[in-house]
């Protein structure tokens, strides 16, 4: 609690000092985000979150990447099933969990083509610690027609339960993790971007607050904790199109990805935005996303007690369901170029811009959620 | 690793008809997401992946205005 | 077998890099000591045009731009400072837009008084095969490309004014 409390003054301050010494800032590349993202579900569940990104160029050809986020989960005192979790002792109050985390990176121009981002990760909770450390390197080709982007990245957490002592157990969680993407230009108005993700979790990887109602013959059930294999093996392969529209002013995004893992978990995404020019500066979007998925090879609506539940793998998590989700959003982009021309001593926004997001998620599980989200741009 | 270096080598093969950096007006405007990227990642990262049982797919960088670093 | 993804990752990495390192720079240095290609471009807001021919027996940067470019914000103002300190040395930035509003706004925004012209159907910037943008070219007395320069951080830039003076002949 208190490092988020300390996170959360030094991103004021950090907010503060670099909107003042914005126009200081005289290098390529440097760029300030402020995100704010706002999301309620069907449950009375909402998180908030705030992040704020600093990329700045510190010497030719290096440059410092700074992201700190902080959220504030807040959920109502019956759990229902929205996969929202909190310790028992606190089942019958509105539960408030705060989270912290921090991204610190390099990112250094090995040559005008190519460049290598080693970042460190630490994300903060009161039950839920997590570190990491991230290698990107980008290559670009074919006098920058292609774009190939490799990164890896080793995950360490500690996977908390706070007990009813008020002490906390910890377990440990591992991943690691592989991507590479090709961005590949087709025309004058089109880019093609393919990419593959693999993650390997070993460990503990359930949720230590969320039980599974086992019923006997007698059809009478117990609770036992949650029982997920210790290993989980995940990729995904993705494929999107990008389509500049001339005579409307308008682009087309198109997306795709297939997802599976050894739980037998498997997805389909399709994606589709649209957005267009109203005025010089002004960019309406409008997107749709579709997600439908299988279930998990041990996921079950009704689970049987058997003769050793220590064998048994069983989930309460609705994210192991088989289901469909849609999702319908719209969002407004203002870009300041326009203001920056006309405003002297404004100069340093006309790269700037904010957006503001709504989307609109419901998915077959009787589950829906409304996210709002915004965002400040500034790029030097 | 055999599909990824098949990948890689169809791209090399099919970069051929490269766009000269001069036609790259129409990628380097913000209609086409180059900077709203990090925003929807972000939406991925705090959503999607916490509600859904899938990960990945966020992609990588290319497009925009190919300029000198 | 997630120590093969890694190490075939790796492998992979390393073979990208070689790649480029050997194959797919963007440079564009077979241009030095060929002739520049002549051109004759009108202004971007008058009748009058600027022909490279006619400036032979000078020194001369044409540096190649663009308002969606957004280095570009940084190069202009550098070629104007290169301007006022050498006064022997002729600059032409040539502007591919393909609106000259969108170049107009851009310069008046940069608030810079360059020689701009305009390569309207963009034969220039193709005859001179440019890398990226923005690009400039360095060239002598005698017509001839000494150095085409496209970075613009601080080490490239010492490098163009160190060319730039030995062709002034400033010591």
């Amino acid at each position: 609690m208190c490092g988020t409390k300390f996170l959360r003054i030094i991103f004021i301050i950090l907010l503060v000092i670099c909107i003042q010494l914005s126009p200081v800032f005289s290098q390529d590349n440097d760029k300030i985000s402020y995100t704010t993202y706002y999301f309620n579900d069907s449950g009375n569940n909402s998180v908030i979150t705030t992040s704020f990104s600093l990329a700045k160029m510190i010497i030719s050809g290096t440059a410092i990447l700074l992201d700190i986020e902080l959220d504030k989960v807040s959920l109502p005192p019956i759990d229902g099933s929205t996969g929202a979790t909190r310790p028992a002792r606190r089942k019958d109050k509105t539960f408030e969990k705060n989270r912290g985390q921090v991204i610190l990176g390099f990112e250094q121009t090995i040559t005008s083509t190519t460049s290598l981002a080693v970042n460190a990760y630490r994300s903060q909770e009161i039950d839920y610690l997590s570190n990491a450390a991230v290698v990107t390197l980008s290559q670009e080709m074919f006098q920058r027609n292609t774009t190939i982007t490799l990164r890896a990245q080793y995950n360490d957490d500690k996977v908390g339960e706070l007990l009813e002592t008020g002490s906390l157990h910890n377990e440990s969680k591992t991943t690691i993790t592989g991507a590479a993407a090709i961005s590949q230009i087709l025309s004058a108005s089109t880019v093609f971007d393919l990419s593959y993700d693999y993650m390997l979790l070993k460990g503990f990887l359930n949720d230590p607050y969320r039980k599974v109602q086992v019923f006997d013959a007698n059809n009478a059930f117990q609770l036992l904790s949650e029982n997920h294999p210790d290993k989980r093996l995940r990729q995904a392969v993705s494929a999107k199109i990008s389509q500049y529209v001339d005579p409307v002013k308008a682009s087309l995004i198109g997306s795709y990805r297939y997802y599976f893992d050894d739980w037998d978990v498997k997805s389909h995404t399709a994606e589709f935005r649209f957005n267009k020019y109203v005025f010089d500066d002004f960019i309406l979007g409008f997107n749709y996303r579709y997600y439908t998925q299988t279930g998990a090879e041990f996921f079950q609506d009704r689970y049987a007690l058997m003769a050793n539940p220590l064998e048994q793998f069983r989930t309460a998590d609705y994210k192991l369901n088989p289901f469909n989700s849609n999702t319908f959003g719209f969002n407004f982009r203002f870009l300041f170029r326009k203001f920056a021309e006309n405003n002297p001593g404004w100069e340093f926004l006309s790269k700037s811009s904010f957006e503001i997001m709504y989307l609109r998620y419901t998915n077959d599980l009787d589950f829906s959620a409304n996210i709002i989200q915004g965002s400040l741009n500034f790029a030097i | 690793m055999k599909k990824i270096l098949v990948l890689f080598v169809a791209f090399l093969i099919s970069a051929c008809a490269a766009v000269k950096p001069w036609e790259r007006e129409k990628l380097a405007d913000p209609i086409m997401e180059p900077q709203s990227q990090f925003a929807k990642q972000k939406l991925d990262d705090k959503f999607f992946s916490s509600r859904e049982g899938s990960m990945g797919g966020t992609g990588g960088i290319g497009g925009g205005c190919g300029c000198a670093k | 077998m997630n120590k093969i993804f890694i190490k075939n990752l790796f492998i992979l990495c390393l073979l990208i890099l070689f790649t480029n390192s050997v194959l797919f720079s963007a440079g564009n240095f077979d241009q030095v000591d060929k002739e520049a290609p002549d051109f004759k471009l009108e202004t971007l807001n008058g009748p009058d045009s600027v022909t490279l021919s006619s400036l032979r027996g000078h020194v001369v940067l044409i540096d190649f731009w663009a308002s969606w470019c957004p280095p570009c914000a940084k190069s202009l103002p550098l070629l104007a400072k290169l301007e006022q300190k050498y006064k022997n040395l002729a600059i032409v930035t040539i502007n591919i837009d393909d609106e000259k509003e969108n170049a107009r706004q851009f310069l008046h925004k940069l608030n810079v008084d360059l020689t701009v012209v305009y390569d309207a159907d963009k034969k220039v910037v193709s005859a001179y095969n440019v890398p990226e943008l923005p690009s400039a070219y360095l060239i002598d007395q005698y017509g001839k490309i000494r150095l085409v320069h496209s970075a613009y951080n601080e080490e490239q830039v010492k490098k163009l004014e160190f060319t730039i003076r030995g062709l002034l002949d400033i010591k």
